[in-house]
């Protein structure tokens, strides 16, 4: 079973640990959501499996290879990272950004990469921009754009080895409210209909709760709960995790799935 | 052309490139045969000024920019920095004959220049009287008028020996530059050197060679007795007053008894037929002194 | 975000879509450029050939030129022009590939220390032996690659650019304490010959010389070139480029030894040129964009046009004397760069 999993991880950073003893996987065709409080370790957790930040104790593997053996080249075809900040801009073409998803598979001819790019500008709704030059999009749309060239390399990973892993580090900060829905709309599809396990780093407890398959809720480099929406996103562990009063209720629009409200002043 | 076979460019030009250069050969083989030059570039401010002590000047078609003795040199094409010597814009100057101080280069250039047959003759350019004779007596003959050489010789050496008619306690001398605040003192191997040698006077820097940068401290150890100070430097310290008064030199008994003598930059710097011209000023300025 | 603004210079202005015209057309313009440039070039100079001659020279007919032109034309004023070429290409394209690097627009081949240490090694040659063409050039080459070298050592110590940033600033004030040390045993002509060695000058070319540069150069162009994917990479920065699947220790070290090695012989061969490395591939992002695909060529493209163009200022402006050509691309490199920076700022 094709999986990119964590194996008791613990991760130093400065002076102490800020992933403690971490076992999570990510399933091909899953997306999982992780959640948690500031300084929960969520980005440090998406740091180590991106081969960023090294694990104290514990490992990273994907299909069974530990990340530790693996070389640049190597994770990134069979991985894709989109950062949180897309900080930087320059002056190049829309198409000229996606296409770099396809730098690892040198071995992909330039229609191949074509079709790629042209299915990711749909998935990411650029379609009406696409003669625009990065340098002058807004902040959502250049995300947006990354986000786009993050799935060709998703698409050429499958092509290559048949599946592929996507870490998303909170991918709809700077979306509005119709593009948040759009992009885990697609991730939910995507995920089933391309192969891709996907990972997202997210604040938004509802998005999460109504898209992923799974959460994994971290609290101070632990993991609190590792389960299907409900069954993790209890008024008790949300309580307990974000230390304020939850309550949980049936979603009125969508079956199956739950909304989370927060009441009280935050104290 | 032959017209069955189409023109190589390449071909051509390598072939043309070959000849040239054969005959580039042959003609500089026919030049070193030939008698007097019709038009000369000089390389070099002293080899400039001997052109013209040899009363050759109408030869010149073009010099370095330090030749700047005598004014009219001035008005000459300049070629620019004798020792960044431009191929081509020497060439421009069609010469038929170059002469260039030893010290010319860059060292490429000057082969350059020869291979593309051009006659470049060099001169010795060494702060010594007989590098200056050398110098004079193969220029002179460069230029078909040895007896005007010989006698320019004789005549240098004359006003030499008659500087020596001008009474000169022997005592110690330095010879200054001070640029911009820094102050430089003469050392052997210098054309300054000789010419205090040629006053009779001691040199208190024989010590080092070339001219070197010297503390005022180092200047009051000394205790020269006899300063020389080039023009530009009493232009830039506002006057020879303003020279004595400096305070790396006051406290000399040069500044204090008077002794503070100037001397034209190109006289200072160079060895030339004006030699014994330089030995006189300073002769004179050391037995006019007044404390 | 400083960053985001920052490099918003790296990557000129913004332009609508429609204003950058087809980088092929671009790189066409260029080649075209750089054909005039070099005919111009060979064409005008210190000694005079009458262009009809020439011309006929050129195309076969050479009947009319006498043995000194063409021998002017063969052993001067070609070898000179092919150095400016390959100078002004090696140049061009290293700065663009030293920008996007560090991704710095002030960025250039002499960040790491590869301008201070030639000029160490030349001045070392210069005061220290007998000088000449030869030894001054492999003592500055010598000097570029071990400055360059240590500059690359230190920096990387610490994670990411700055650190090789940090690392070329203190190098560069080592190396020029070290040179003051030999000047002050220096005479006076010699330090007029490193005054103008330190500007500049395309007059050591010669064939010999050509023979080991040009291939030499050309190679290293062509694979900095080829690594135009690792570049554009670059620009999205470091983490990113990483997730793209390139080792960044690798990578660091691979660009700086190939701007090393491309560079290197040729400042010991021509002495200090400045502003070609900096200002060209912001001229060339400014028409075509950022993509390192085509911003690596054109950037060698103009390069060798732009040098090819100063060195016919440097010979015919104050013939028959010569400008240093160090001092023609500052000349009219410096200006320009004010008149981008005040652009920029307008906007």
């Amino acid at each position: 079973m094709n999986a990119f999993e964590t194996c008791a991880l613990s991760v130093r950073r400065g002076s102490r640990d800020v992933i403690r003893e971490v076992s999570i996987k990510l399933r091909v065709g899953e997306v999982v959501g992780v959640l948690g409080p500031n300084g929960a370790g969520k980005s440090s957790l998406l740091g180590a499996m991106a081969g960023e930040l090294p694990a104290r104790t514990g490992e990273v593997l994907i299909d069974g290879k530990s990340l530790a053996d693996m070389d640049a080249l190597a994770q990134a075809r069979i991985r894709a990272v989109l950062p949180q900040h897309a900080a930087l801009t320059f002056d190049l073409g829309l198409a000229d950004v996606i296409r770099m998803g396809a730098y690892p598979f040198p071995e992909a001819t330039p229609t191949q990469v074509d079709d790629w790019v042209r299915q990711s500008v749909l998935d990411a709704d650029l379609t009406h921009l696409e003669a625009a030059r990065y340098g002058e999009l807004s902040g959502g749309e250049a995300q947006r754009v990354q986000f786009a060239r993050v799935l060709v390399q998703a698409r050429a990973a499958a092509a290559a080895t048949g599946h592929a892993y996507i870490l998303l580090d909170e991918p709809t900060s700077s979306l509005d409210p119709r593009h948040q829905l759009f992009v885990m709309h697609r991730v939910h599809q995507l995920a089933r209909s391309e192969n891709f396990g996907v990972l997202i780093v997210m604040h938004d407890i509802n998005l999460a709760a109504q898209w992923c398959s799974r959460i994994v809720l971290l609290n101070d480099g632990m993991v609190a709960s590792d389960a299907l929406p409900a069954s993790a996103l209890t008024p008790e562990t949300l309580e307990h995790v974000f230390g304020m009063p939850m309550r949980v209720f049936p979603h009125p629009l969508v079956p199956q799935r739950i909304l989370v409200l927060a009441h009280g002043n935050g104290l | 052309m032959n017209p069955i076979n189409p023109i190589n460019p390449i071909r051509l030009l390598l072939a043309r490139g070959l000849l040239a250069a054969l005959a580039g050969l042959s003609l500089s083989a026919q030049a070193n045969e030939s008698a007097v030059p019709a038009r000369v570039v000089t390389l070099g401010g002293s080899v400039t000024e001997i052109v013209y002590a040899l009363g050759m000047q109408d030869l010149l078609v073009g010099a370095d920019q330090s030749s700047l003795y005598p004014a009219e040199a001035q008005a000459l094409a300049s070629i620019g920095y004798y020792r960044m010597v431009p191929s081509e814009g020497v060439l421009r100057l069609k010469p038929d004959l170059v002469i260039a101080s030893e010290q010319a280069g860059p060292p490429h250039a000057i082969e350059q220049l020869v291979a593309l047959g051009l006659r470049v003759e060099k001169v010795s350019d060494q702060p010594s009287i007989a590098s200056l004779h050398g110098r004079i007596r193969k220029v002179a003959c460069l230029l078909g008028v040895q007896e005007r050489g010989v006698a320019l010789s004789m005549a240098i050496d004359a006003e030499i020996e008659r500087t020596s008619l001008i009474p000169v306690e022997r005592q110690r001398a330095l010879m200054v530059v001070m640029r911009s605040g820094k102050l430089l003192g003469a050392g052997r191997e210098t054309a300054a050197a000789k010419i205090l040698e040629l006053a009779g006077l001691d040199n208190v820097l024989l010590s080092q060679k070339g001219y070197q940068p010297i503390t005022a401290e180092v200047v009051s150890a000394l205790r020269p007795a006899v300063i020389v100070v080039t023009s530009s430097s009493v232009r830039s310290l506002g006057g020879l007053e303003a020279v004595g008064h400096n305070p790396a030199l006051r406290m000399t008994p040069a500044a204090l008894e008077g002794r503070v003598i100037e001397l034209d930059d190109l006289l200072a710097q160079g060895m030339g037929p004006r030699l014994a011209l330089a030995v006189q000023q300073i002769r004179e300025g050391v037995t006019r002194a007044r404390p | 975000m400083p960053d985001r603004d920052f490099s918003r210079n790296l990557a000129g202005s913004h332009h609508p879509a429609g204003h950058h015209m087809t980088r092929k057309a671009g790189l066409m313009i260029l080649s075209c450029g750089l054909l005039f440039s070099g005919v111009l070039a060979i064409s005008k100079g210190a000694f005079q050939i009458p262009v009809e001659h020439l011309l006929d020279w050129l195309t076969g007919n050479g009947g009319a030129l006498d043995t000194v032109s063409t021998n002017v034309l063969i052993s001067i004023r070609l070898p000179r022009v092919l150095l400016g070429l390959v100078t002004g290409a090696s140049l061009g394209a290293a700065g663009a590939a030293m920008q996007a690097l560090f991704r710095n627009p002030l960025a250039e081949p002499g960040l790491v220390g590869l301008s201070a240490g030639a000029s160490l090694g030349a001045i070392a040659a210069i005061v220290l032996t007998p000088g000449g063409f030869y030894l001054i050039g492999s003592f500055a080459f010598a000097g570029s690659v071990i400055t360059t070298h240590l500059a690359f050592v230190l920096g990387e110590r610490s994670s990411g650019v700055s650190g090789l940033l940090l690392a070329g600033v203190a190098i560069n004030a080592i190396t020029f304490s070290l040179m003051g040390l030999i000047i002050i045993s220096a005479d006076d002509a010699q330090l007029r010959d490193l005054t103008f060695w330190n500007m500049g000058s395309l007059a050591g070319a010669s064939w010999q010389v050509l023979a080991v540069l040009v291939p030499w150069v050309l190679l290293g162009v062509l694979v900095m070139m080829g690594r135009w994917r690792i570049l554009n990479a670059l620009l999205l920065g470091e983490r990113e480029a990483h997730h793209l699947g390139y080792a960044l220790q690798v990578i660091r070290w691979q660009i700086i030894a190939l701007v090393a090695l491309t560079v290197g012989p040729v400042v010991a061969v021509t002495g200090g040129i400045g502003f070609v490395g900096l200002v060209m591939p912001h001229l060339v992002r400014m028409w075509l964009g950022a993509d390192h695909r085509w911003v690596l060529p054109a950037s060698a493209l103009a390069g060798a046009l732009g040098l090819t163009f100063a060195d016919v200022l440097a010979r015919v402006v104050i013939a028959p004397a010569e400008l240093p050509i160090g001092l023609v691309t500052s000349l009219v490199g410096g200006p320009f760069f004010v008149w981008m920076l005040l652009k920029g700022r307008a906007r």
